[in-house]
C-alpha cells in the first residue's frame, strides 16, 4: 500500500478557503506528487470521494467510462443539481451519444460562425461601454454579459429574458450563501427555469426559428421526439454550461495576463499568437475546476481499492498543471504548443460549447487588441464559494488605452 | 498520407473541423465528413485535428 505523506493526506479539498482565497495550488501539488488517490472526508455526512489530480490518471478515469460512469451525478456532492431529469452531463451511453448528437450540429465550429456577428456587436457595445468608464466591475458589466446575451439568441431566448438566465445560473451552480435566501433555492430556480421554457417550448413547437430550442423540439431520437424531461434537462445543462464557464474564461483571462503582462505584449506584437493562447488560458484558467465519477466495480489503484460506489473526482485544474505533461505549469506561455488540455475535459463529455466558448473569448481579446485597450485589476477577486468551479463573483479593474 | 475514423467511436466532438476545417467536417446530421487522403502539405494541420480527438476516433498514417 503506498502512504500518502502526512501533509498530503490531511488535504481537504471539500473546505473552500483555499479557493476562495485563490491558493487551491498549493494543495493540488501537494497530493499530486505524494498521494495520487487522495482520500477526502465529506462534511455534513457525506460518504467522502476519491481525488485524482495527475494528468495520466484522469486520461485513464475518463477513457474508461463503464468503469467510471457520469449517470450517477457528477457535482462532487451526491446530487444533482437538475433535479431526477436526465441530463446530457449525467447520462451514460448509448441514450448520451444519441442525445449530444442531437445538439451537435448546431454548436459545430463552422456553425458558430453564424453566430459571429452577434459577437461581434455584443463585444463591441460591452467595449464601448467599459472604455469610456475607466474603473468598472468587470463580471457585471463584461464577463457576465457576453456569454448571457451570446446564449440567448443561441437558445432563443429574447434579449429582456437574457438576464433571467444568470439569475438561475448564480442560484443552481453553488451554495455561495450570496445566492442561497433560503434552503429551498435551487429547486425554486429549477422550477423557474423549467417553467419558463415550457412556454418558449410551444412557441417554438409551432413557429421554429433558427435557434436551439427549436431544433431541441424537432429533434428524434429512434423515431420518437424527446419528453418534456430530457428537453428541460437539455435546457438546464445549456444555461448552466453556457453561463457559468465563458464569463470565469474572460475574468480569469484578465487577472491571468495582469500576472503576466510580458504575455499580452507578445499578443500585442503577433496577433497570430492569439489561438494558441486561447488553449494556454483554458489550461491556465480551467474554469471547470473538477467534474466526478462514480465506480461500477472496485478497482485496485495505487495500492489502494476504490470500491464499487465510490466517488471520484477528476481534478482538471490540478492536472492542467501536472509538470509531467506541462513544462514550467505555473507560467501562461501564450505560444504553448502543444497543448492539449483538460479545459473542456476530455473523452465522450468534452464540452458541448467548447467551439462557442473559443469564439466568445477570442473575439473580446482581439478587439482588446485592435482597439489596444489594457484592463487592469485594482483590487483582489471575488471569487465563488466553490471548489468545483473556477468562478468570479467580482472584480474591479481599470480600463486604458495602451 | 491516409486519415481513418471508425464511426464506431466518432461522437462528433468537432475538435478536429476545429484544428483543421479545410479537410475535416462535421455535416448538418451531426456525421463527421473528411478528406481521408490529405495532402502532404497539410500535415501539421491533419496531426493536429487527429491528436485533438478527444474519444481517439482518427488515425493517421503516412
Amino acid at each position: 500500500m503506498t502512504t500518502a505523506t502526512h501533509g498530503a493526506a490531511q488535504v481537504d479539498l471539500s473546505d473552500l478557503t483555499p479557493f476562495i482565497e485563490g491558493r487551491e495550488h498549493e494543495l493540488f501539488r501537494e497530493i499530486r506528487e505524494n498521494d495520487p488517490l487522495h482520500w477526502n472526508a465529506e462534511p455534513n455526512g457525506g460518504p467522502g470521494y476519491w481525488s485524482l489530480t495527475r494528468y495520466a490518471d484522469l486520461i485513464t478515469a475518463i477513457e474508461d467510462p463503464t468503469t467510471f460512469v457520469n449517470g450517477l451525478g457528477t457535482q462532487i456532492p451526491s446530487r444533482r443539481v437538475e433535479g431526477h431529469t436526465p441530463t446530457v452531463h449525467n447520462m451514460d451511453p448509448p441514450r448520451h451519444t444519441a442525445m449530444r448528437k442531437v445538439a451537435t450540429p448546431h454548436l459545430r465550429a463552422v456553425k458558430i460562425k453564424e453566430w459571429q456577428d452577434l459577437i461581434e456587436t455584443s463585444v463591441s457595445t460591452i467595449l464601448d461601454d467599459i472604455a469610456g468608464r475607466g474603473e468598472v466591475e468587470l463580471v457585471s458589466s463584461a464577463s457576465a454579459l457576453l456569454p448571457i446575451q451570446v446564449l440567448g439568441q443561441v437558445l432563443g431566448v429574447p434579449a429582456e429574458d437574457c438576464p433571467l438566465l444568470a439569475n438561475w445560473t448564480d442560484r443552481v451552480i453553488s451554495d455561495d450563501p450570496e445566492f442561497m435566501r433560503g434552503p429551498d433555492e435551487k429547486e425554486r430556480a429549477r422550477e423557474e427555469l423549467f417553467d419558463y421554457f415550457r412556454g418558449l417550448t410551444e412557441a417554438r413547437r409551432a413557429e421554429p426559428r433558427n435557434d436551439i430550442v427549436s431544433k431541441l423540439v424537432a429533434a428524434r431520437i429512434e423515431d420518437e421526439p424527446l419528453s418534456w424531461e430530457e428537453l428541460a434537462a437539455y435546457y438546464f445543462v445549456l444555461v448552466g454550461a453556457g453561463n457559468e464557464t465563458t464569463r470565469n474564461l474572460l475574468t480569469g483571462s484578465v487577472l491571468a495576463f495582469a500576472e503576466h503582462p510580458g504575455e499580452w505584449e507578445r499578443l500585442r506584437a503577433d496577433r497570430s499568437l492569439l489561438r494558441p493562447a486561447i488553449e494556454e488560458l483554458l489550461r491556465f484558467i480551467t474554469p471547470i475546476r473538477a467534474m466526478r465519477r462514480t465506480a461500477t466495480k472496485d478497482v485496485e489503484w495505487h495500492g489502494r481499492t476504490v470500491r464499487q460506489g465510490d466517488k471520484l473526482v477528476l481534478w482538471f485544474q490540478a492536472a492542467n498543471r501536472d509538470p509531467e505533461v506541462f513544462a514550467d505549469p505555473d507560467t501562461l506561455r501564450v505560444d504553448r504548443t502543444p497543448n492539449q488540455h483538460l479545459g473542456f475535459g476530455w473523452g465522450i463529455h468534452t464540452c458541448l460549447g467548447s467551439h462557442l466558448a473559443r469564439a466568445e473569448v477570442s473575439t473580446f481579446l482581439r478587439q482588446m487588441l485592435e482597439r489596444d485597450l489594457r484592463i487592469v485589476p485594482v483590487a483582489e477577486p471575488d471569487r465563488l464559494h466553490t471548489n468545483q468551479f473556477h468562478a468570479f463573483k467580482r472584480l474591479r479593474v481599470r480600463v486604458e488605452q495602451a | 498520407m491516409r486519415v481513418t475514423v471508425d464511426r464506431d467511436v466518432c461522437v462528433s466532438h468537432g475538435q478536429c473541423e476545429y484544428n483543421d476545417p479545410d479537410h475535416f467536417q462535421i455535416n448538418d446530421d451531426g456525421d463527421l465528413e473528411l478528406d481521408e487522403n490529405p495532402p502532404d502539405a497539410s500535415r501539421d494541420s491533419v496531426l493536429r485535428a487527429v491528436s485533438a480527438c478527444p474519444v481517439r476516433a482518427l488515425s493517421a498514417e503516412s
